[in-house]
């Protein structure tokens, strides 16, 4: 070993005495009287551990001293380091960043304690092959992205001295997502190295990716929720982005019909085609019961293929059903979250992850976020349902059915409104006072009518009703006010031909 | 001839027109009306008098719901006064939040809604009231 290190101290003692340009392996074996053969080999150890460096002239290598100073105080024994060189060699070793020097070769001359964890000893290497698993030039063709070309881009940048700062985003080979600032410095001996300081930054990436993508889910949800005009169309909408953000493999919507105390899939995404109807159905019954478990208990349901579970004859029941569908689809998990607005359970949104596949804790605290938002959106489209069906039932009333504001402005009109009045489109009628339309029997003026809703809240009686072309006809007339939140909002009349 | 006795009816609403409105509407159909802008102006006039119904909006400023209705219960002066809520919160939300819990708790109208559908649940609450009263006799 001994007589290694000194073969090492008289090799960097003899190169700078051939002059700046450096020495070829011929003018080192003269000086040091070392075999060629021998020094060759103790050059390759000396470049590996990056003391020295060669540039290619011609055929010829021509040898240095690696310029990096950093490098040479962490070589030194701590005995043998100045003051000075123990305080620096202890902050870059515990400095919470990666420190790391490159030649102009590319070389990596020095990196400290924290890059040593990420990538092991890689002095004397290339940097690109040893961070990146890619030779210069490459890394677009392997999937490296623009990122990478870009970061190569900016090192060329700096060894040609067109950009003398630079900040990169870029992947490793590891996946990792690492933050590189670099620059040019001019070492004590007039050369130039490359410092870049690198901080491995997955983590807060992609905590920031799960926040845009979360606040883009609840955009989308939104959006979802304003333009879905049925459950089934809200249900897929919100399938599709949400498997954007957590990446699931299959997923359901189901949704409790009160009535009929049943629960129908109303979306499902990734699910394999089934063609045994029997077998289909007996998946639906188990998709159910996981559910249901969850509707009724209130609370997310967790299941782990392979997690034994004792509890509650219910809380079994589920995991029975858990287990079998994890066995026919071979998940890992499934995850069933109740869908509720305060008071009324809506369904349950089922996540499934199939072998290999986790729901990490964010994930499913993400899910539970969303889903009230998911249970408020299926319950307006509800509630318009309902609206649009009860509309329905008004369209198609042999009844005429009419609405005036609080000045008696007729607001809405039915289809029969119009057939009982003899009038083809409701524009004819809408804004038009609705005591243009009737008279009292006993003479007295249509507008009592208005009056006398206006001060008992309801009216019912008969009157004569006046068509468009003038002729008249006896009408039975129910009239009430409606009250809305801030104080009366209009009447609302029905109308029927009197015997 | 039987006289018929006038029934009052309380109506807390923090919406001026509706209170006006429904007061003015109950007048005209034969009840008695006390008004009452929100929660503690409720109790206060309770103490005064008692109401055969109270119409009561959920979600006013000052006290809250639970707060109206825990002070009626435990006033034994008040136990046969029917609560009929007039609200635009839905049904179910009430139900999730313990509202519908109490048994002088009769009807629950959402807004908007129509005078006949108010009188209706006055008039069944009253019914009901009168019935109830006759079977303790």
């Amino acid at each position: 070993m001994d007589s290694e290190e000194e073969a090492f101290d008289k090799i960097i003692n003899a190169i700078p005495s051939m002059g700046e340009t450096g020495a070829t392996i011929d003018e080192l074996s003269k000086i040091t009287h070392l075999e060629r053969h021998t020094l060759s080999k103790y050059l390759s150890r000396l470049r590996a551990e990056g003391r020295i460096s060669y540039k290619q002239i011609g055929r010829a290598k021509v040898w240095f001293v690696s310029k990096a100073p950093l490098q040479h105080i962490f070589r030194l024994r701590e005995e043998d380091q100045t003051y000075t060189e123990k305080i620096f060699s202890r902050i870059l070793a515990d400095i919470p960043e990666g420190v790391l020097v490159l030649d102009f070769d590319y070389n990596i001359m020095f990196m400290n304690r924290y890059l040593l964890a990420l990538y092991g000893d890689c002095v004397g290497q290339k940097y690109y092959p040893a961070i990146f698993g890619t030779g210069i030039g490459m890394g677009m063709g392997m999937g490296m992205g623009k990122s990478f070309e870009a970061h190569q881009n900016q090192i060329r940048g700096v060894i040609e001295g067109s950009l003398e700062e630079i900040e990169s985003q870029v992947e490793d080979k590891g996946g990792r997502i690492l933050e590189i600032k670099a620059r040019e410095v001019e070492n004590p001996d007039g050369s130039f190295s490359i410092i870049a300081i690198i901080r491995d930054i997955s983590e807060k990436v992609g905590r920031e990716e799960r926040i845009k993508n979360l606040s883009e889910l609840h955009r989308l949800l939104g959006e979802s929720v304003n333009r879905s005009y049925t459950i089934d169309q809200l249900c897929s909408t919100i399938l599709e982005n949400l498997r954007n953000v957590i990446g699931y493999d299959m997923g359901d919507i189901l949704i409790y019909n009160p009535e009929n105390n049943l629960l129908s899939s109303f979306a499902q995404i990734g699910y394999p085609h089934m063609e045994d109807r029997r077998k289909r159905n007996t998946v639906d019954e188990w998709e159910r019961g996981i559910a249901r478990a969850a509707i009724i208990g209130k609370e997310p349901l967790f299941f782990v293929k392979g997690e034994k579970r004792e509890g509650m004859r219910d809380e079994l029941s589920y995991y029975n059903y858990a287990s079998e569908l994890a066995a026919e689809y071979n998940l890992q998990e499934i995850y069933a979250i109740p869908l509720r607005t305060k008071g009324e359970p809506h369904g349950a949104l089922l996540i499934l992850t199939r072998h290999g596949r986790v729901l990490s804790e964010e994930d499913r605290s993400l899910l539970g976020g969303i889903s009230e938002g998911i249970a408020s959106g299926i319950a307006k489209i509800k509630v318009e349902e309902e609206l649009r069906v009860k509309a329905n039932a008004v369209e198609i009333s042999i009844n005429s059915v009419l609405m005036a504001d609080t000045e008696g402005k007729l607001t809405y009109v039915n289809p029969a409104f119009l057939k009982m009045w003899g009038y083809d489109r409701e524009k004819e009628v809408l804004g038009r006072s609705c005591t243009e339309f009737w008279k009292q029997m006993d003479e007295t003026g249509a507008k009592d009518i208005l009056i006398a809703v206006q001060e008992k809240g309801d009216w019912e009686g008969e009157l004569i009703g006046v068509r468009k072309d003038g002729s008249e006809f006896k009408l039975r007339l129910s009239a009430s006010l409606i009250i809305g939140k801030k104080g009366p909002l209009q009447f609302v009349a029905a109308a029927a031909v009197a015997e | 001839m039987t006289k018929v006795e006038t029934k009052t009816v309380m109506i807390v609403d923090d919406e001026p027109d509706v209170l006006d409105t429904v007061a003015q509407i109950l007048v005209t159909n034969g009840y008695k009306t006390i008004e009452a802008k929100d929660g503690q102006e409720c109790l206060d006039r309770l103490r005064e008098e008692i109401p055969d119904i109270i119409l009561l909006d959920i979600m006013m400023p000052g006290l809250t719901t639970e707060e109206i209705l825990r002070a009626i219960e435990k006033d034994n002066r008040l136990s046969g006064v029917k609560i009929i809520f007039l609200t635009a919160i839905h049904m179910p939300e009430a139900e999730e939040g313990g509202l519908l819990a109490s048994k002088q708790v009769v009807d629950f109208i959402e807004k908007p809604f129509t005078i006949r559908r108010m009188i209706d649940a006055i008039e069944k609450a009253i019914c009901c009231f009168q019935i109830l009263n006759v079977s303790r006799i």
